[in-house]
C-alpha cells in the first residue's frame, strides 16, 4: 500500500496532494484495499463480480468516516467498467489476474480505464519453484488456511510475460517491486527485484508492478 | 449514499469549516449535542507527555490531516503563558536526556522554553552511606573534548518550563488542534453508534467519539480502566520528597546518596538552586514534612555526610517531639565533628561531597507516593497507552519522563507509517508496531531501576560490601564509565 501512495506521489504530485485522484480496485473482494486507497485520499471505486463481496464491502465502509465520503462499490466486471467508458487516473488490480481465464484481454481493459497518463497496478504471483512452495503447497495443503485450488500453478504469470503484456496493451513499464508476504502478522514487505547480480531474485514468490499508459 | 451517509459526510464538512487556522480552543458551548464530535485522535492528558505527543503530531506533516483533540482538567492555555519566578525555583523537575533535548529543538518546543532556567549537567556522583562505594561519572572528564562541545549528557528542567514550552509550541503552530481545557472524563462508552469507535464524555458536557484514544493520563490512567488493560506492580511504601533548595555555591553536579531507607538526590540549577529528591518511608516523610525550613535544610546536609546511625538518632529525637533548636544544635554539632575529621573537608576541598545548603525555599515541600507499575500491553483495539499511563517507575534513575518521549516519538512514526498506507489507525495490526517496539524497551529500563533500588535497600550483610566493590570498581574503570555515559546521552 505504501508502494502504491508512494509512486502515486511520484507520478501525479500535485493532484496527490490536492487529492483529485480516481481510482479502481479491480476484483476488489471485501475491500480492504479499497479502504485503505480511501483514506488515502483519493476518489475510490471498488469493483467485484461477486455481489456478495460488494455487499459485505459497502456495510464495512460505513463505520469509517474517513473512508465513507470517499468510496463506492458496484457489482461489475472490468471489461463492463470499458462498456461504460470510465476512466480513472489510477487502476489497481492486486491478486486478480491469476483467476482470470485469459489475461491478455484483462490487462487490455484494465488499461482502457486510465485516462491518458495514468497509472496501472498489478500484483500477483511469479511462476517458480518458490512460487509453487510458498503460494500453493504451503497455504494450501499444508497450513490450509486457503482452500484448496485456489491457485492454479500453470496460470501463474512471470514479470515479463505480464510486462509483454502491458506493453501490448499501449502503456510503459515504470518498475516491477518483490512482495514478500508474512502471514503471521499479516503485512507484505517490498524487495527489490534484483540483488546485485543476482536477477529476478527478490519477485520469486509474489510481485506488484506499475505501468503507465501512453498518450 | 443513503442519508445516514450524506448526514455524516456534510457534519464532517462543517466541522472542518468551523475550524481555521491557528488555535481552536473551545470558545463555544456544546449546547444539546446529540452526536459526539468526530476525532481521528484524542489524547486524553495534559502533562508533558501529552503535550509532547500533541506538539509531536503537530509537526508531522504526514499526520497533518488528522483532527485532533487533547483533553486535561488543568487550564491549559493559563500554563502556556507561565512566568517564572524570579527568586527561587519550582520543586517540581524533570530530567532530559541528550537526545531528547535535541528532540526538542528540532521540533521547534526548546525554543519556547526558558533555556536561561535549564541546567545542564554532566556529572553526577553516586555514594552509598552504607558501604564505602563511590561513583564519580563526568562526562567532561571521561569522554574528554570529543563528543560534547556545547551538549550535555543531560539537562535539568521544570517541569512547567517544559509543558508550558509545549504549549506555546503548540499554540503557535499553523495545524489546529482542539484542547479541551478544564475538562475531566466522566464516561467513556465503547463501540456506540455507526462507527463503533469509542466515545469520551466530559465534564462540560462535550462527547468525543476516537478512531483512536490515547491514554496520557499518568499512573492512575482512566484510559487504562476502560481498556481493561491489567497491570501489576509494587508499592515501594515509600514517598518521593521534594523540594527546593538554595545551594552556599554554584554547582552543577548531581549528588545522589544510597542511605538505608532510600536514595536522597540533590540535582543542580543554575544560580546556586538545586532541586531535592529523597526516598522516605511515611514515618520520616511526616517528620521531614513538618520540621522548620532551617531545620530541614540541616538535615538535607547531614544526609549527604554523616553515618545513618546519626541520622536515625536525629529522627528519633524528632519524633520524641524534642524541640526544633535542640535537634539543630545536636545536628551542628555532630557536623562539626565531621567537618574536622580528617579526609572529609568542606565541598571546596573534596570534590565528592554534595554542596552545603544554605536555605530550603519556603512552601517548596512537596511529596508523592512511589511505586512501581508495569502493564499488560501498551495497547487495546483503539486504545494506546504512553508515559506513566504505561509505565511507572522509581524516580532514582530519573528516567519516567524520557521512556515516556521516547513512546512518544515511537507511537508518531508507526502513525505516520500506517497514515501513508491508507490504514485505519486505531486497529491492533498498526498499534502493535507500536507496542512490539515499546513494551520490552520500558519492561528493561524499569527492571534496572528496580534492580538498583533493591540492590540499594538492602542494610546489611554481604550486598552491601558487593554494591560497593562495584560501585569503586566501576569508578576506577574508564572505559566501563564512558560506555555508560555514551548509553545515557543516546
Amino acid at each position: 500500500m505504501q508502494y502504491i501512495s508512494r509512486r502515486l506521489q511520484e507520478l501525479y504530485s500535485r493532484e496527490w496532494a490536492d487529492r483529485q485522484l480516481s481510482v479502481v480496485d479491480i476484483g476488489c473482494g471485501g475491500g480492504l484495499a479499497t479502504e485503505s486507497l480511501a483514506r488515502m485520499g483519493m476518489r475510490t471505486l471498488g469493483i467485484d463480480a461477486g455481489l456478495e463481496n460488494i455487499q459485505v464491502a459497502k456495510l464495512h465502509s460505513e463505520q469509517d468516516p474517513s473512508v465513507y465520503g470517499n468510496i463506492e462499490y458496484r457489482q461489475m466486471t472490468a471489461e463492463q467498467a470499458v462498456q461504460a467508458k470510465m476512466k480513472f487516473n489510477c487502476v489497481v488490480s492486486l491478486e486478480v489476474i491469476e483467476h482470470v481465464r485469459d489475461p491478455v484481454p484483462f490487462v487490455k481493459s484494465l488499461v482502457d480505464l486510465l485516462e491518458d497518463n495514468g497509472v496501472l497496478f498489478i500484483s500477483t504471483m511469479n511462476r517458480t519453484v518458490v512460487s509453487l512452495v510458498v503460494d500453493i503447497l504451503v497455504p494450501e495443503y499444508l497450513l490450509g488456511s486457503v482452500p484448496k485450488g485456489t491457485h492454479q500453478f500453470n496460470k501463474f504469470l512471470e514479470p515479463e510475460e505480464l510486462a509483454n503484456m502491458v506493453r501490448a496493451a499501449n502503456a510503459e513499464m515504470v518498475d516491477v517491486q518483490g512482495l514478500v508476504l508474512e502471514p503471521i502478522s499479516n503485512s507484505c514487505h517490498l524487495v527489490p527485484r534484483d540483488f546485485g547480480l543476482l536477477r529476478n531474485v527478490g519477485v520469486q514468490a509474489n510481485y506488484i508492478i506499475c505501468a503507465r499508459k501512453k498518450k | 449514499m443513503n442519508s445516514v451517509g450524506k448526514q455524516a459526510l456534510s457534519r464532517l464538512r462543517s466541522v472542518s469549516k468551523r475550524r481555521a487556522g491557528g488555535l481552536a480552543a473551545r470558545s463555544f458551548a456544546s449546547a444539546c449535542q446529540e452526536q459526539p464530535e468526530i476525532y481521528d485522535v484524542v489524547v486524553v492528558g495534559g502533562g508533558a507527555t501529552g503535550c509532547a505527543l500533541a506538539s509531536a503530531l503537530c509537526a508531522s506533516k504526514t499526520l497533518s490531516k488528522l483532527r485532533v483533540a487533547v483533553v486535561d482538567p488543568a487550564k491549559l492555555s493559563q500554563i502556556s503563558q507561565w512566568q517564572p519566578p524570579a527568586d527561587t525555583y519550582l520543586p517540581r523537575t524533570l530530567q532530559i536526556t541528550l537526545s531528547n533535548k535535541r528532540y526538542f529543538e528540532r521540533r521547534g518546543v526548546w525554543e519556547h522554553c526558558y533555556t536561561d532556567r535549564v541546567q545542564p549537567c554532566d556529572r553526577a556522583v553516586v555514594s552509598d552511606a552504607l558501604g564505602c562505594g563511590e561513583l564519580d561519572l563526568d562526562a567532561a572528564g571521561a569522554l574528554g573534548g570529543m563528543a560534547l562541545r556545547d551538549d550535555s549528557v543531560a539537562y535539568m528542567i521544570e517541569t512547567k518550563n517544559l509543558v508550558s514550552g509545549l504549549l506555546r509550541s503548540i499554540y503557535s503552530s499553523q495545524r489546529p488542534i482542539d484542547m479541551f481545557e478544564r475538562a475531566k472524563v466522566v464516561k467513556i462508552e465503547a463501540g456506540r453508534g455507526q462507527t463503533k469507535w469509542p466515545t469520551v464524555t466530559l465534564s462540560d458536557k462535550s462527547q468525543l467519539q476516537a478512531r483512536l484514544l490515547v491514554g496520557a493520563d499518568g499512573g492512575n490512567s482512566q484510559i487504562r480502566k476502560f481498556a481493561g488493560i491489567g497491570t501489576y506492580g509494587t508499592e515501594y511504601g515509600q514517598y518521593g520528597l521534594v523540594a527546593t533548595l538554595c545551594l552556599e555555591q554554584l554547582n552543577t553536579t548531581a549528588f545522589q546518596r544510597f542511605l538505608p531507607t532510600g536514595p536522597i538526590a540533590m540535582l543542580p540549577f543554575p544560580n546556586g538552586y538545586a532541586n531535592l529528591i529523597w526516598s522516605l518511608c511515611p514515618d520520616e516523610l511526616q517528620m521531614l514534612k513538618s520540621v522548620s525550613d532551617e531545620l530541614f535544610a540541616l538535615l538535607v546536609n547531614a544526609a549527604f555526610r554523616l553515618s545513618p546511625e546519626e541520622m536515625q538518632c536525629f529522627f528519633r529525637m524528632i519524633q520524641t517531639g524534642a524541640a526544633d533548636s535542640d535537634v539543630m544544635a545536636e545536628a551542628a554539632w555532630r557536623m562539626d565533628v565531621f567537618a574536622g575529621k580528617p579526609g572529609s573537608g568542606d565541598a571546596l576541598a573534596s570534590p565528592l561531597l554534595a554542596p552545603a545548603v544554605a536555605a530550603i525555599a519556603p512552601k517548596s515541600r512537596l511529596s508523592f507516593p512511589l511505586r512501581l507499575r508495569m502493564v499488560d500491553s501498551l495497547i487495546a483495539e483503539r486504545v494506546a497507552l504512553v508515559g506513566d499511563s504505561g509505565h511507572v517507575m522509581h524516580p532514582l534513575a530519573g528516567q519516567g519522563l524520557n521512556m515516556g518521549l521516547e513512546d512518544v516519538q515511537s507511537l508518531v512514526s508507526v502513525l505516520e507509517q500506517a497514515v501513508q498506507a491508507g490504514q485505519d489507525l486505531g486497529t491492533k495490526q498498526v498499534l502493535s508496531s507500536y507496542n512490539k517496539q515499546r513494551y520490552l524497551r520500558n519492561l528493561a529500563m524499569q527492571g534496572v531501576v528496580d534492580k538498583l533500588w533493591h540492590v540499594f535497600g538492602a542494610h546489611a550483610g554481604p550486598l552491601v560490601g558487593m554494591r560497593s566493590l562495584a560501585m569503586n570498581g566501576l569508578d576506577g574503570f574508564a572505559e566501563a564509565k564512558k560506555m555508560l555515559l555514551k548509553g545515557m546521552m543516546a
